[in-house]
């Protein structure tokens, strides 16, 4: 739950997910759910040759299961206190 | 070019007209154009139906006109041409779906969606798997991408992974967001730390008041110091 609450505070900031295959996926994160599903608006496809569909998708809506991981904005990161509060949640 | 490599990817599935991987099913529909195992009984139910609605899987194997029926669950499209029969895949199995502008042959736009479920260990997916695991559903009426993408994002919400699901109780504390925005000093930092430890630390309020409500002597009969909350916590231990 710690990382839902966090990502909330990033919406509007622009994001990269990485899928569990392979593909990453630019944007601005528009909202994130309980389940860590995202939905990004202004997307970018970074591996474009290996899905062209994903050339013309300006909107979508990812499946928090099917990610791997999420590049953040490193300027609207405070490092330290995400540090502790992970290390206070996995205590808790 | 494109056409030859649809038709490899479909026949190499079990069944030559179904492609039996990631998730996407042959389901047969009634009168009505529900799917016919609609589980009402465990409480599936059409949320939407979109009429004339193309779907495209993979590359290139355009499967005509047909109808879109979404439920609680998964979506559900029925060829038109052989209205009882159609595909379905569940919420669970779609990794991603998106509006995408263009699609192949008329350029129209489209609902994209990216397969993720699992895939038999005997299909042959080595070099077309990625083909297959794209189906894109493109609506006659443009207008009604952005009412079914929002369809499907609710619909995808409602449907977590096994196992997945959070505690409710362990949603409501933790993280002060503000604090996370704008960074905090390391005065205020140490005092959010110490709010985690009360909240880690401190039972359930309405738990003691409903212990106290059962026996209003509960603490003041247990309280041994001057400590209120350490009397609590001895009360409810005492309790259980």
């Amino acid at each position: 739950m710690l990382f839902y609450s966090y990502f909330k505070t990033l919406v509007g900031k622009e994001v990269t997910v990485e899928l569990k295959n392979d593909l990453a996926i630019t944007g601005t994160l528009h909202s994130v759910d309980q389940y860590l599903n995202v939905k990004l608006h202004s997307v970018k496809v970074t591996n474009e040759t290996k899905y062209p569909h994903m050339l013309s998708v300006r909107n979508c809506f990812i499946r928090g299961s099917v990610v791997r991981y999420v590049q953040l904005p490193a300027n609207s990161i405070d490092v330290e206190i995400l540090h502790d509060a992970t290390r206070r949640e996995a205590r808790g | 070019m494109t056409e030859q490599r649809g038709q490899v990817i479909w026949s190499a599935a079990q069944t030559p007209s179904v492609p039996q991987s990631f998730g996407l099913e042959a389901v047969s529909f009634t009168a009505r154009g529900d799917p016919d195992d609609l589980d009402r009984e465990d409480g599936e139910e059409v949320v939407q139906r979109f009429e004339a609605v193309a779907i495209v899987l993979g590359e290139s194997e355009y499967r005509g006109n047909g109808a879109l029926c979404v439920t609680n669950r998964r979506i559900c499209w029925q060829d038109q041409s052989h209205t009882d029969t159609g595909y379905a895949v569940a919420f669970t199995d779609i990794g991603l779906h998106a509006i995408a502008t263009d699609s192949p042959g008329d350029g129209k736009a489209c609902i994209y969606l990216q397969l993720a479920g699992e895939t038999p260990a005997d299909a042959d997916v080595e070099e077309d798997a990625l083909l297959s695991k794209e189906v894109r559903l493109v609506p006659g009426n443009p207008d009604l991408l952005q009412d079914l993408f929002k369809v499907l994002c609710n619909c995808a919400a409602l449907n977590p992974d096994p196992g997945q699901e959070e505690d409710e109780e362990d949603g409501e504390f933790f993280y002060d967001q503000d604090e996370v925005l704008t960074g905090a000093d390391a005065d205020s930092r140490a005092a959010l730390l110490n709010h985690f430890d009360s909240l880690l630390q401190t039972p359930h309020s309405a738990d003691v008041s409903e212990l106290l409500a059962e026996d209003p002597e509960l603490v003041s009969r247990r309280r041994s110091g001057a400590d209120a909350s350490m009397s609590t916590d001895l009360a409810l231990a005492g309790a259980f």
